[in-house]
This record gives structure tokens, sequence and C-alpha cells, in this order.
């Protein structure tokens, strides 16, 4: 009897459909499903997801953790400049301040309660941090150093630049990591590394927990949880330019538009100046602070015609709107006038070595140029979205139901992941590595105020996970014309031309009907040519390029309805920034099949946690 | 539509068949759950062998890293030489690439010391392909 199960009946046919001819054979397939009970589970295992996982442990719940990388090679391991913290060890501070400034910076679009939390809850977060073992730099007294970064302030502004920044070495991100798996391990927090998640298992809107692929053995797996946090990151691949790992391809938020929920704010998209064109690492802003500077294919020096004070030490999203003015006007450089030049030739060797010490290798490396002799071809880059899941600020997943807000029982989400909002429209810098940890550590809070120890578990819906492995066999099989590689960058092309750093309307609504075309594109036309379950690197991404592009086309929906300018989203044809009919977060729903993109709204949160420890910031016209 | 499906039983080991007759029509799909009465009868069609397992393994764990500067560099190596490398450098390749990524950089671009259990013939040629154009950039 098994072995006729496992028995498989080829037979290739060929059917006429629409006019194009496809191939495909028919077989019988079996996958063999594994199915595993836990309290909690947590989806990710950066930052966000390790800080959850840890704290659901350590309260006493039976916690998964299902991860695609092992936990210390998540993406935060990147993140280099460290996490605020009001701690006044370097200088006189106040959360409130930080609050202040995160308010301003989010161009209010943040949340204020969430951003309240955050920055109240930085102080004993950090310490916590630091009694797992983290090992923050220090000052000669002992305790944590802390430096200053941009965008914060003394005083709600008035009292110049706070240094509220701690950090680790330049190793923060993979300190932080390394830490809090160590915690949660010795917390026996279970680890399933290396099984890619693919879809949520919903029951009447509730969600009963996930489905995954063990990529060692191609076995597929069903988890059934009483909670679920996503904490899978960003999307910043769905861009042709990212600093983002290959990895960050927004797992989660594609899971959750799929499962009929909406993703908020994604039109927010913070770009960096110079990023290498080609492979996306950063060139530093020091390389600009040393005397480099931007050219054309004119040979142009264009910065001083955008920004005649400062030219090229203008502000990152000045610089990233002028770089991209110039493309479009058609005075980019290489075969497809997409980028622009920056130059350092024109400093000697030796104080290229001093000031800017590994920019030679980078750019050899990274830009095959050598600094010396050619200037680097660059172009404006995701750096971090501020879009995501919607949350409130302890975690839970909202949705909207009949124009009112409603929470998802058994969904949380946490990092970059998740949109409480406290980024709002912009993100400022060390305010990433305090979410995630901040928000990972809220979510097991509320889990434990809110589940019972031993809730009895209902079986799993009949069906469960059955549409997710479809899917799966479905692009296993698919025999298209055009592979994974090919639909995935013009994908990333649309997406860098139409939806970067200068939008206007009729830019964002040529994107609409090219990324719309190319969604179709992906259902009818790929073709993948690996047919095992093992290790299947052709399949797995393909699953996430079907995850980028439920994000890339909501983004590019969301960004052409906006009609204003706020934070990280600017328009020409739309300049200023609209309290009064835009101060709203922008929640987009996609029906994959169709292609059909639903957009509604929902009100920023002007209301602190509480007025009395922390006034709400009424919105102002930000300059800096 | 569905036939009918019939519930996985208390044993958490089921199979989920798929028959697909039609490949844009997701609805056609019918599915049987079947149980599974003894664990090690499960087989799935896949017929690799272990050290084509590792390479391909391998080649996963470099593409995807979650530092950018890493899965380039390892990645582009993976893409090129994963098929040509013999049992003992994939072993050898195996435990660099455990190691934390902020060394690993480190090591493949010679920018510190690389302790003596990692000094490799792999992380030679890794090394090799890290100083020799790696992402493929044609010179002028």
């Amino acid at each position: 009897m098994l072995s006729s199960a496992l028995k498989l009946t080829k037979k290739v046919c060929s059917i006429k459909s629409n006019g194009l001819i496809r191939n495909f054979t028919t077989q019988s397939r079996d996958y063999a499903v594994v199915d595993h009970t836990y309290d909690a589970i947590v989806v990710g295992a950066g930052g966000a997801g390790l800080r959850a996982a840890l704290g659901l442990t350590e309260k006493g719940y039976k916690t998964a953790c299902i991860t695609k990388l092992f936990p210390t090679r998540s993406h935060t391991v990147a993140a280099q400049g460290g996490i605020n913290a009001a701690l006044g060890n370097a200088d006189q501070d106040d959360w409130r301040w930080h609050a202040y400034d995160t308010v301003k910076g989010s161009d209010f679009l943040g949340d204020q309660d969430a951003i309240h939390y955050m920055c109240k809850e930085a102080v004993p977060t950090v310490l916590e941090l630091e009694q797992y073992g983290v090992p923050f730099s220090r000052m000669d007294d002992g305790r944590i150093y802390q430096r200053a970064f941009g965008g914060q302030s003394k005083d709600f502004g008035k009292g110049g630049q706070a240094t509220r920044c701690c950090a680790a070495a330049d190793r923060t991100g993979h300190a932080l990591l390394h830490t809090l798996y160590g915690q949660a391990v010795k917390h026996n927090t279970k680890f399933y590394i290396e099984y890619f998640v693919t879809d949520l298992i919903m029951e009447n809107g509730d969600c009963r927990g996930v489905v995954a692929i063990n990529l060692e053995d191609g076995t597929i797996h069903r988890f059934r949880s009483h909670a679920t946090v996503i904490a899978t990151g960003g999307y910043g691949r769905a861009y042709f330019s990212a600093t983002s790992a290959h990895t960050c391809t927004g797992d989660g938020n594609a899971m959750v538009i799929r499962a009929g929920l909406p993703c908020q704010d994604l039109e927010f998209v913070q770009f960096h100046p110079t990023g290498i064109y080609g492979s996306g690492c950063l060139i530093t802003e020091g390389a600009r602070g040393e005397g480099g500077y931007l050219l054309n294919s004119a040979g142009e020096r264009f910065m001083p015609r955008y920004a005649p004070s400062v030219a090229d030490l203008a502000s990152r999203d000045v610089v990233s709107r002028s770089e991209t003015m110039e493309i479009r006007e058609g005075r980019g450089v290489g075969p497809e006038k997409d980028h622009c030049l920056l130059n350092l030739t024109h400093l000697s060797p030796e104080i290229i070595d001093e000031r800017l010490p590994g920019i030679r290798e980078t750019a050899m490396i990274f830009a095959g140029v050598d600094v010396t002799k050619e200037p680097i071809p660059v172009i404006p880059t995701v750096h971090y979205n501020m879009g995501g899941i919607p949350t409130n600020y302890k975690g839970q997943v909202i949705t909207q139901v009949d124009g009112k807000d409603k929470l998802v029982k058994g969904l949380y989400a946490a990092g970059e992941a998740a949109c409480v909002s406290v980024h709002g429209a912009n993100r400022l810098g060390a305010n990433s590595l305090l979410d995630i940890v901040v928000f990972g550590r809220a979510v097991a809070n509320e889990i434990e105020a809110t589940l019972a120890k031993d809730t009895p578990h209902k079986p799993l819906p009949p069906n469960a996970g059955e549409q997710s492995i479809a899917n799966i066999d479905a692009i296993r099989f698919s025999n298209g014309t055009r592979s994974t590689a090919e639909i995935r960058l013009e994908m990333q092309k649309i997406m860098q031309r139409n939806a970067a750093v200068f939008r206007d309307g009729q830019v964002l609504k040529e994107g609409v009907e090219l990324i719309d075309k190319c969604a179709r594109s992906l259902i009818t036309d790929l073709k993948t040519t690996d047919r095992t379950m093992i290790w299947n690197t052709d399949l797995i991404e393909s699953l996430e390029l079907q995850n980028l592009m439920t994000q890339a086309v909501l983004t590019m929906h969301s960004a052409e309805a906006r009609k204003e300018s706020r934070g990280a989203h600017a328009r020409e044809d739309f300049k200023e920034r609209d309290d009064v009919n835009w101060m709203k977060h922008t929640l987009s729903y996609l029906d994959v099949d169709t292609g059909k993109v639903t957009l509604t709204y929902r009100p920023v949160v002007s209301e602190t946690l509480d007025q009395s420890e922390m006034e709400t910031i009424k919105p102002f016209k930000r300059v800096y | 539509m569905f036939k009918s499906i019939k519930q996985i039983k208390s044993s958490p080991i089921g199979f989920i068949t798929i028959t697909r007759r039609n490949f844009c029509s997701k609805k056609d799909r019918s599915f049987t759950i079947k149980n599974v009465d003894d664990e090690s009868k499960i087989k799935i069609n896949n017929e690799i062998s272990e050290v084509e397992k590792l390479r391909k393994k391998l080649l996963y764990q470099s593409k995807e890293r979650g530092m950018l500067e890493n899965d380039l560099l390892l990645g582009s190596f993976a893409t090129l030489n994963i098929q040509k490398l013999t049992e003992s450098q994939l072993r050898d390749y195996n435990l660099l690439l455990q190691q934390p990524d902020p060394d690993i950089f480190n090591w493949i671009l010679k920018k510190t010391e690389v302790p003596e259990e990692f000094e490799t013939e792999v992380l030679k040629l890794v090394q090799h392909h890290c100083k020799n154009d790696p992402l493929g950039y044609t010179r002028k």
C-alpha cells in the first residue's frame, strides 16, 4: 500500500490556454507531514525573535523558534550603530527627550503611545540586556559607554546633541544575537533551524499556527500554538539596490498578506544615498565628509545645484532625491543610465587610507574600481522598511473590520517586520535595535498577561496547510519560460525606478502598471529546475520572490495613493506634508490570485500612554 | 474542489498526496491524507547522495547569510566552486561557515589573523577568490 503511494506516474501533456502552450506533467507526489504543538512559536531568530523567544521560555511557556537561518546569521548581525537609551551615562538625559526626537523624526506618523512605551522602556530593556551578558563598551567607571548619533537631541530639541547610543564596539548586532541565542538555549527554547515557514494557519480569523518546510530533508511541518510571533525582518530585497542581506525577503509580511490581513505604511522606505551600484554595499557618508563628491554623465558635480550651501553634505534624503532627479532627467551613467558616480580621485591615496580606511578595498571588491583612479558607481540604496505588519504597542496584530480596529487572536509581531508604529515615516539611527528588543520583550510580556499555562489545544482544521503545500508543489514543478532570477531582477528594477526616492504621479502610475504585470508574470511564467525537496535553493528563492512580490505590489500602490510628502515618502507633485488629509496610516490588502489591491486607512495615535508622564507632541514642520 | 480529506489520526506523521491536473488552476488539486504506521518507511523521492546534499546545503548557507558582504563573497565562491571541492574541502568549508560572520569577513579578506584551525586549503581558495574580482566585474 505504502509502496504504491510512493509510485510516481508520469505523463507529459500539453494544453492550450489563452493561446499559450504550457507543458506540464501529471504526477502524484507525496509530502510527509509532521505535526508539533507548542504554547507559543516565534518565526524568525533575529533580535526581536530571540528576545521574544527568550522572554516566553523564561516565563515558563513551551516555546519553539523557527528560523530559516542559524540565529546568529540573522540580518541583525550587520547592525553596527548601537541602541538608543536615555541612561544618562555620558551626559544628562531624559527619555521624554528621546521620545520627542523620535516623534519628530517620524514626521508625525509615529504612534505616540508606542513611542512613549519604547523610549520609557528603553532603559530597563538595555539594563536587562546587560544582565543577560551583552558585552557593551564601557566607560572607565564601568558604566555603559554612550555616544552621539544623528537626530538625537536634549531638552526637546533645544539643548543640542544628546549622547544616548550604547554599543558593543562595532559589533553590536552580533553581540546581541550571540547573547540572546545563548540565553534562549539555556532556558530550553526549542529551535527549528533552517526551516522555512511558508504560511500561517488561520481559522475563523484567528491564527492557529504555521506551516514550514524542513530544508534538510524536505518534510513539511505544521506547528500548532496559542500564540504566533512574527519577527521575520524587512523586505529590502524588493529593490535592486539594498544594503540588506539576500535573506531580507519579508517572509512574515507576505504570510500575513496571504492570510487576508493588511500590512501598514509600506510606502515608507528609507534610502541611503551612496550604496554601491550592483552590490548594494554602503559607502560611508564620511567619504563625502572628506571631500568626495557626486558626478553625473556630463562629468558635472551636480549637488551645488540642489543644495547651494552644503552641496554634497546635505541630508541623506536631499542627496538621494538629487541623484534620482539626475537619473530621471537622463544624466545617469552606465549602459542603462541608471546610477551616478562618487568621485574620490582628487584625494591623495594617503588621505584616503588614513581617513577612510577600508574604502579602497571595499570599492575594489564590491564595485570593481580603484578609487584613486576611477569614481565609484553609486545609487540611492534601500536601508530600512518603516512599514510592516500593523500592531499596537503590546505587539498584537491589528486588522480592520467595518472600518474599526480589531485584534487578530493568536498573532503578534515585533521588529522590522512589525509597524507599531514607532518609526512612522522615517526612522532615526540606533532606534531600530532598540525597537526590536523592546517589542520582542513586550510581546512576551503581553502573552504572559493573557495566556494561561497548560491551556488545552483544539485540533487544527482538517485542511490546514493544504494551500501552502499546493503552492510549494506548483513552484517545485513549474515549467514556464522565465527563471526566478530573471523575474526578480525585473521586479527590483521596476521598484528602483518607480518607487524609489523620486516619486510623482506619473512615475508611480507607470510603476503600478509595471509591477502588476510583473506579478502576473510570476504566476504564469516561472520556471524552476531543481525538482528535489532537499536544500532546494531554487525553490526557496522562488518562495522568497513570491513573498517579495506581494510587498512590491502593495508598496507601489500605497505610494501612488498617498498624495503628500512625509518623511521618506517624498513626491514632486505634492511637496508639502498634509496633516489635514494624510496624517493617517495606510493599510494595504492584496488578493494574490486576482492581483487586486485594497487600500484603507486608520488614524495615527496621538494620545500617549499617560499624559502626566509625557504630553502629546503636536505636529510642527520638521526642520533640522 | 477537493475530494474528501481523511483526518490525520493521533500519530504525528501523515502524508499529503497532491495530484495536479492543471498548472494554472489551484482549485483542481485533490488531496488525500494517508497515515503512516512505520516512520522508517517514509521516503522522500529525493535520490541524492550525502555528498551532494552537503554541497547543496553549503550552497544555501553561503548565499543566505545575515551580512550582505558575506552573502556576496561566499555566495559567489560557492556558486562557482561548490561542485569542484573535494569531500575533505567540503568539511573544512562547512566548519568555516559556522563561524561568526564578522570573523569570516575579516579572515577571507585577510584583515585579521586567522586562527590555526581555520587555516585550511579551502580558506586559501576563498581568499584567492575574494582578491580576484569575486563579483565578476569585467575590467575595461
